[in-house]
């Protein structure tokens, strides 16, 4: 913000007041000084008339009284009267004046008093006395009008100088002030070359003063802001180019993630169709080879011996674990697509709910089952429910040929999330081929020891990606299986 | 017994055969009309194409419907009998072998009576098959029984 202040130049005036505050202090002290000192002069004049008197003039004016002389004391009264200053003289004798000159006043005196005496036979007598009256007043007048010439001239001189003063500092300093402060506050990005001159003649290098400094620091502020703003103007321009190369990046990738949406999209429906005619397509002369394989059996039997039988029976056989096996691939298939609606679930009641079922549907003997009471998670109903499934009839598979079977579910607390667990202490698997355990149609076991597609792991496994967790798998031959799964990471 | 009639609509001989050898296993022995696409099917129903000129009073007791068919498919027959006021009552039962959430929706949206998925193992087979013929033919009360 600039504030202009017209030709007042407060720097100035304030300069000024104080010189001539000073100046009159000044010159008041010296003009008292002054007339002290001839105060001073003028007292010892007076007394130095006096003294005179006491030399000169006692011994006559005695003798003239001792002779009573009064003529000639007079004419001596009146030669003393005429020294200056003096005003009055009397001679008195026993407090009556006997002769006098002069006008006595009595105001502005100063006054001496003299005894007058006479030797008369080695005898000194006081014959009487004498009052010299000096009138001061002639020294104040003379002190008044000195001290009113000094005052006025002194008065006269400060103003002057004073005047001179401004008009000095105007020219020397605050006109180059006021032309920096203009300069300063126009100064801006668009005009940061321009050089400031101050309107002053031209003086060589001895006479350089503060303001040849004032001129050198701006200029050389003005070419570091210079450079400042390069290096910010670059700094921008790679900001820009940076933030120019985002967008770019940006868009690619967005273009890069709407071509992917598409392309998993168009996977999807194909996978979709392929599932559907999968399911129909495949299953279709599936039928026929068991329809026609059972046909063939009942219709013609009697013309087959038992080998022809067992023959056909292997290709019934063959054909249904097919129809399973696509039954399977296509629930797996499902799995992967089907929309999630999570809810909290309660893991032990779904459990023991998968319990029962498996008991009454799959005709699976009683295995004592330990579910722990409170197991939630929050996960898609259906899902879990598959997922429940198939780790449950994977361990009451697997621990059907033992003695003492034990099914576990529970959960603990590792590092800080919850980890849920299905054990078995069934027949268990070699750790070497814990990789295969969760591909699909991945088998440990041949599938007269333990029915199954190998499907129901992978299974599980995908229910457990699809809600961001996972699940790993320890076990030992002879000793049983933990399968340890998590849903949030 | 005679009158009533089962329309099979199937494209696939096999299935065909199958079909009628479990339908005939399982002592259902009413006569059985076979379409073998669905044009042909709704030619039969309403007495155009090859079958102009049949009494189309005389409608079947039964439709077992496959889904995929030629030229028309089994959803689309469902719609067109379901519009029509003629045939509108049919009991008509899905018998296919898809078992897609959305064919089975769409069916029962559209009207059928009946969803069935014909198994790859022929005993379960030709035990639905029994178990259709012996609901639908003698169990069952259709609606234009009464006079």
């Amino acid at each position: 913000m600039h504030k202009s202040l017209g030709k007042f130049s407060p720097l100035g005036w304030r300069l000024v007041a104080a010189t001539v505050a000073v100046s009159t202090a000044v010159a008041l002290l010296a003009t008292f000084t002054q007339l002290y000192l001839d105060y001073r002069h003028d007292l010892g004049a007076i007394r130095s008339t006096l003294d005179q008197v006491d030399q000169s003039y006692l011994p006559t004016i005695g003798n003239a009284l001792w002779a009573t002389n009064r003529k000639e004391l007079q004419v001596a009264l009146d030669g003393l009267a005429r020294l200056p200053d003096v005003q009055h003289v009397a001679v008195m004798e026993n407090d009556k004046i006997w002769a006098q000159a002069g006008v006595p006043k009595s105001q502005n005196i100063q006054s001496r008093d003299y005894p007058l005496t006479h030797i008369h036979r080695d005898e000194t007598m006081t014959i009487g006395s004498m009052r010299v009256v000096m009138d001061m007043s002639g020294v104040y007048q003379r002190l008044l009008d000195k001290f009113w010439v000094i005052l006025v001239t002194n008065g006269i001189k400060t103003f002057v100088v004073a005047g001179f003063m401004l008009w000095m500092f105007n020219s020397l300093v605050t006109r180059h002030l006021r032309r920096i402060a203009d300069f300063s506050a126009k100064l801006s990005v668009d005009n940061l070359h321009e050089k400031l001159t101050l309107n002053r003649p031209v003086h060589g290098k001895a006479q350089l003063d503060e303001f040849d400094l004032v001129l050198d620091g701006l200029a050389r502020m003005q070419s570091n802001l210079s450079i400042a703003i390069l290096t910010m103007e670059q700094d921008i321009f790679k900001l820009e180019q940076a933030e120019a190369e985002i967008y770019q990046l940006n868009a690619a990738l967005e273009r890069r993630v709407a071509e992917r949406t598409a392309q998993l999209e168009a996977v999807n429906r194909e996978l979709e169709a392929f599932s559907y005619s999968v399911s129909h397509d495949l299953r279709t002369p599936l039928r026929s080879i068991d329809g026609f394989s059972q046909a063939l059996a009942e219709d013609y039997g009697e013309q087959l011996d038992d080998v022809g039988h067992d023959y056909l029976n292997r290709v019934r056989r063959a054909a249904q674990r097919m129809g399973l096996l696509i039954d399977d691939l296509l629930r797996l298939a499902r799995i992967t697509r089907a929309e999630m609606k999570p809810v909290p679930v309660d893991l032990s009641a779904m459990a023991h709910e998968v319990i029962a079922d498996l008991h009454k549907h799959r005709g699976y003997s009683e295995i004592p089952f330990k579910v722990q009471a409170g197991l939630v998670a929050s996960g898609d109903p259906g899902l879990l429910r598959i997922m429940m499934e198939n780790l449950l009839d994977n361990a009451w598979k697997y621990s059907s040929k033992i003695a003492h079977p034990l099914i576990e579910v529970g959960s603990m607390v590792e590092e800080g999330r919850t980890v849920y667990f299905v054990r078995d202490n069934g027949i268990g698997f070699d750790m070497v081929f814990v990789g295969k355990l969760f591909g699909a149609f991945q088998r440990l076991h041949r599938a007269d020891e333990f029915p199954g597609t190998g499907v129901g792991l992978a299974t599980v496994k995908r229910i457990l990606h699809r809600h961001g967790g996972e699940i790993w798998a320890e076990g030992q031959p002879g000793k049983g299986a933990i399968f340890r799964f998590t849903f949030t990471n | 017994m005679q009158d009533k009639i089962i329309l099979l609509v199937e494209d696939n001989p096999d299935d065909e055969t199958l079909t009628l050898r479990a339908l005939s296993k399982s002592k259902i022995l009413n006569k059985i009309v076979v379409a073998r696409d669905g044009a042909e099917a709704l030619d039969y129903l309403f007495g155009t194409g090859i079958h102009t000129g049949r009494d189309i009073a005389i409608q079947p007791q039964l439709i077992l419907l496959d889904l995929k068919l030629p030229k028309i498919d089994g959803l689309e027959v469902l719609k067109r009998l379901r519009a029509d006021p003629r045939t509108a009552l049919l009991p008509v039962t899905i018998l296919t072998t898809s078992n897609e959430e959305r064919d089975i929706v769409t069916s029962y949206q559209l009207g059928v009576n009946s969803y069935v998925r014909k198994p790859v193992d022929s005993d379960s087979f030709i035990e639905a098959v029994r178990q259709l013929g012996l609901y639908w033919m003698v169990l069952n009360t259709p609606p234009n029984s009464g006079h």
